[in-house]
């Protein structure tokens, strides 16, 4: 495996110019396990683009390479209580399997450049918007070796295409990125989790569908069946509604939400810091079961974005489905129900019989469309993100070698087959 | 003068052919060929500039929009969408020998769908038509740019447009969930949906703000949100605009996002008293208009943190709304400032330049050296929070010599600001009337990358030619091995599993 490290823009657009064969891209290396594998023997390191180049509280942006470490990142923001408003979420354990607390114990090595260009966002993802939504302008080079800027410092720009909106969630398929300008946010003064128990999940998203369009500003809402909330340190399953702002605000806008929703069952009010935890952990993925380590059995995850209100109904078709195979099947939901995070466990034999792709992929086709992202599988998919339909398929490819025509950054990352 | 794409007369000899094919599919009321009717659609809201299409097609379905582009890229004739016709920058500025695609007829509202918090629209639907449908059920949709009225959300999409309230609530892009689009080559494509983040190329975020330039945009999917508990707005009178600018930097490092902050100076403030008579003070250089909203005890909260912060910048004035109605006058003012400002002079030319908060009072100040160079007035209202600025650069068009000033001062106002670390346009895009500033923001390099990707979409560049870019490199140009079925060239022999 060949390795180039540049560490100016200039080294990076001259390695890539003079190039024969296609890269792999990496950084921090948290999340080379999210997409297809890139079948090239060159490797293309960006971890010397690690350096705040700008942070500006009072302009509410900061700018840096993009393979500053996230965490770093978080605690320069956090010195002047700001943060970025997506809360981009730790999926080693999601994406690897093995230990959470090992995971958790060893540090985070994931870099803003990756956190963007797989545009992942945490539970704040309903509110605050995605990662692409605070990324303001980006610096790169793409497969012709071209430096390239993208967006710019200003919240408001409209001047050109919106690159970097392309550029978030591209896998590093069309430009090596260098440098990303994000918005930072003020960090709320206060927050707390509403628990509420002893609804189903369809009464649990609708539930927080009404506490969203009221106007006591929910910013977080997942609903948790039984065995994730007794992941999460509950007793049973539970609609999470997570409450931020001003601290004079808290209590009114609990005690309003609670009384809108006409909670008969038991409610936890939680106070900050452990709502911060469960979030945290919500996001993370945390509340899928893990194997134990002498376990003979295999692991499956997927994450599904679908409309909110089709999510109760779906679960409940694949609860069926899956039950006809000898499988352990495990989900929760977060975004209001948007996004389900769902676990298959099982024997060898019995995944290797189990079309889940298929499955999952045709449900939610049937309830009123979305998408299912393959995030672990032991076995080989071919599909890891929703395939596309064919003419959406071809303007792909187009995109794509209007940045890359020699197929050089991270050839096949996203859909293995369309260069992409 | 920006001259536009040459004019092919061969397309324009053939109008009543041209005409009698559309007429096939569409109801002849949906094709207009005679002059007189042409002429309506001749101009966008930048009126300066005036040219009556080709012949303009109103179709009402999809299938009619996808058979007029099929149509068009068969026999290589120019498109140019149009929405409202609200646009600032010339963006549906008609083509002679264009058709003017008008989505007026996609005019329905298809879907409210409380539960999952979204609308599906047609793209003619007015942006203040879809907050007005879902009110009853306490929601809205954010984006709120002072046209509302009368500009379509199609029309939003492709100029990503923002409004007061995006410093807190975002733009276009961040409003939207999914949208059905039509490519030059008639197919119809679905971005997006009811869910979020759609995987793959965020290709709905690319063609947010792509101003016409990729596809027709033909449904719309927006989030709606809920309506604030309560809202209040401030009338802050201050000494000096760099005061001023001082005071909104101080309000967001406090950690204060108010749904809407905006400043306006003298010229502005006292316009607009006397077309509006809001009681707006006459005597302040300056004047902040500073919206929180939420519950109510976080927005009485947060108008004592505010009113601390301008009291330290030296404010001297202050008003605080205690009703809706009070509410909505401070905004009215705010929202007919252009219509005020047209009283002062017969026309004006609004920029709208973008830059990072901190350069605002130097670029006040240069603005102000700019604009006495030149002999001309401008007054400025401006989104203050998020560092956009709206100058009005005031003129009469009958002296020809006006026009041309006000131009090369509406330039030198945008380079300024691209020198300061901005960009050319915040929310009006960049239409025909910037686009040849283009070159003085983006490299030759980064120009060509966006050419490349328009080829993506519009091989033949048909659609809005003229618009956005300086140049129209042809597609061909960029090399037959780039674009081969969209497969690389370089190493024919690679695995590409
Ligand atoms: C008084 C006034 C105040 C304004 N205030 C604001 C403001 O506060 N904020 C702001 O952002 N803007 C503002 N604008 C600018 C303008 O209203 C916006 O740009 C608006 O989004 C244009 O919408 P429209 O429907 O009128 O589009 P049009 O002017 O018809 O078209 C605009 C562009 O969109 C393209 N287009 C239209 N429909 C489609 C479609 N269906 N598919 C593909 N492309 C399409 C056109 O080709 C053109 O390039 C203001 C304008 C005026 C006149």
């Amino acid at each position: 495996m060949k390795k180039f490290a540049p560490t100016t823009e200039a080294e990076l657009s001259e390695v890539i110019a003079s190039a024969t064969a296609p890269f792999e891209l990496t950084a921090g290396g948290s999340k080379l396990g999210f997409g297809h594998r890139i079948a090239c023997d060159q490797r293309l390191d960006l971890t010397g683009f690690n350096q705040v180049r700008l942070y500006e509280p009072h302009e509410l942006i900061v700018a840096a390479g993009a393979a500053t470490p996230l965490t770093s990142l978080n605690q320069l923001l956090a010195a002047k209580s700001q943060i970025l408003t997506f809360e981009p979420p730790d999926w080693r354990w999601l994406l690897n399997g093995g230990s959470k607390a090992e995971w958790r114990s060893r540090p985070d090595p994931a870099t803003i450049g990756g956190v963007i260009a797989t545009n992942l966002s945490g539970s704040a993802r309903l509110k605050a918007g995605a990662a692409r939504d605070s990324l303001l302008g980006f610096h790169g080079v793409n497969g012709l070796g071209e430096v390239i800027h993208g967006g710019g410092r200003v919240v408001k720009n409209v001047t050109g295409y919106d690159l970097p909106k392309l550029i978030a969630g591209s896998f590093g398929t069309l430009v090596a990125m260098t440098d990303v300008t994000l918005k930072a946010m003020p960090a709320p003064e206060d927050e707390t989790t509403l628990v509420i128990f002893g609804l189903t999940a369809a009464e649990g998203i609708a539930a927080a569908a009404r506490a969203l369009n009221s106007p006591h500003e929910i910013h977080c809402a997942a609903y948790l069946p039984p065995a994730a909330a007794n992941l999460a340190g509950l007793t049973d399953g539970a609609v999470l509604l997570r409450l931020v702002g001003s601290t004079p605000s808290i209590k009114p806008r609990s005690d309003a939400v609670i009384a809108l929703l006409a909670v008969k069952g038991e409610v936890i009010r939680m106070a900050a810091a452990a709502s911060q935890v469960l979030w945290q952990r919500v996001g993370n993925g945390e509340l899928l079961p893990e194997l134990e380590p002498t376990s003979r059995m295999q692991q499956v995850i997927w994450r599904l974005s679908v409309a909110p209100q089709s999510a109760a109904g779906l679960m409940e078709k694949l609860v069926r489905e899956f039950a006809e195979y000898e499988l352990r099947l495990d989900h929760y939901f977060d975004w209001a129900g948007g996004m389900v995070l769902l676990s298959l466990i099982g024997s060898p034999q019995s995944l290797a019989l189990v079309e889940d792709a298929v499955v999952i992929r045709r449900a939610i086709q049937d309830h009123g469309g979305g998408h299912a992202t393959l995030l672990r599988s032991p076995k080989n998919q071919p599909e890891i993100f929703e395939p596309l339909a064919p003419s959406l398929a071809a303007l792909t490819a187009r995109v794509k070698a209007s940045f890359d025509p020699h197929s050089l950054l991270n050839p096949g990352k996203i859909y293995g087959r369309i260069t992409a | 003068m920006i001259v536009m794409p040459a004019v092919d007369q061969d397309t324009i000899a053939n109008r009543a052919r041209i005409a009698a094919d559309f007429r096939k599919f569409l109801p002849a009321e949906s094709v207009i060929e005679s002059e007189r009717a042409r002429q309506v659609y001749e101009s966008d809201a930048l009126s300066a500039y005036r040219q009556p299409p080709l012949v303009v097609v109103l179709p009402e379905t999809v299938e009619q929009v996808a058979l007029i582009m099929r149509y068009c890229q068969t026999h290589s004739i120019k498109i140019v969408p149009r929405g409202g016709g609200t646009s600032l920058s010339g963006g549906s500025l008609p083509l002679a020998d264009g058709v003017l695609l008008a989505m007026g007829k996609f005019n329905r509202i298809l879907e409210i769908d409380e539960a999952n918090r979204c609308a599906v629209v047609q793209p003619g639907v007015t942006n203040l038509g879809i907050s007005t449908a879902v009110a009853h059920l306490g929601l809205y949709y954010a984006p709120d740019p002072s046209s509302q009225l009368a500009c379509s959300i199609g029309g939003n999409v492709a100029e990503n447009s923002g409004g007061i309230h995006c410093l807190k609530y975002g733009l276009t892009t961040n409003n939207i969930l999914g949208i059905q689009m039509v490519l030059i080559d008639g197919s119809v494509v679905r971005l997006g949906g009811k869910h979020l983040d759609a995987g793959g190329y965020d290709l709905l975020g690319l063609m947010t703000g792509s101003e016409g330039l990729l596809g027709m945009v033909t449904e719309v999917t927006v989030r709606l949100l809920a309506k604030p508990a309560t809202a209040r707005a401030m009338l802050i009178g201050l000494p000096s605009m760099e005061q001023a600018g001082a005071c909104v930097g101080a309000v967001l490092s406090a950690g204060i996002i108010p749904a809407g902050m905006e400043l306006l100076d003298q010229i502005s403030v006292q316009a607009i008293e006397k077309y509006a008579k809001i009681g707006y003070p006459l005597d302040v250089a300056a004047m902040m208009i500073v919206e929180l909203d939420g519950t109510a005890a976080e927005v009485d909260y947060l108008v004592g943190r505010v009113e601390q912060i301008a009291s330290s910048h030296g404010a001297s004035y202050f008003r605080k709304s205690s009703t809706e109605e009070e509410r909505i006058a401070f905004w009215y003012g705010r929202k007919a400032a252009f219509a005020a400002l047209g009283q002062l002079a017969p026309d004006y030319y609004c920029m709208d330049g973008s830059v990072p908060r901190h350069s605002l009072p130097q670029v006040l100040a240069r603005m102000k050296e700019l604009a006495d160079h030149y002999g001309l007035l401008v007054a400025n209202v401006f989104h203050a929070g998020d560092g956009n600025l709206h100058p009005l650069i005031l003129f009469d068009a009958t002296y020809p010599d006006q026009l041309e000033r006000a131009e090369t001062l509406g330039a030198e106002i945008l380079k300024l600001c691209v020198d300061v670390g901005g960009v050319l346009t915040g929310e009006h895009g960049v239409g025909m009337e910037k686009r040849d500033l283009m070159t003085y923001q983006f490299t030759p390099i980064e120009l060509s990358q966006q050419t490349r990707l328009k080829c993506a979409f519009d091989p033949q560049n048909l659609l809005n030619p003229g618009k956005v870019f300086p140049e129209l490199s042809r597609c061909a140009e960029f090399g037959k091995e780039h674009f081969h079925q969209g497969q690389p060239q370089k190493f024919p022999e690679l695995e590409r599993f």
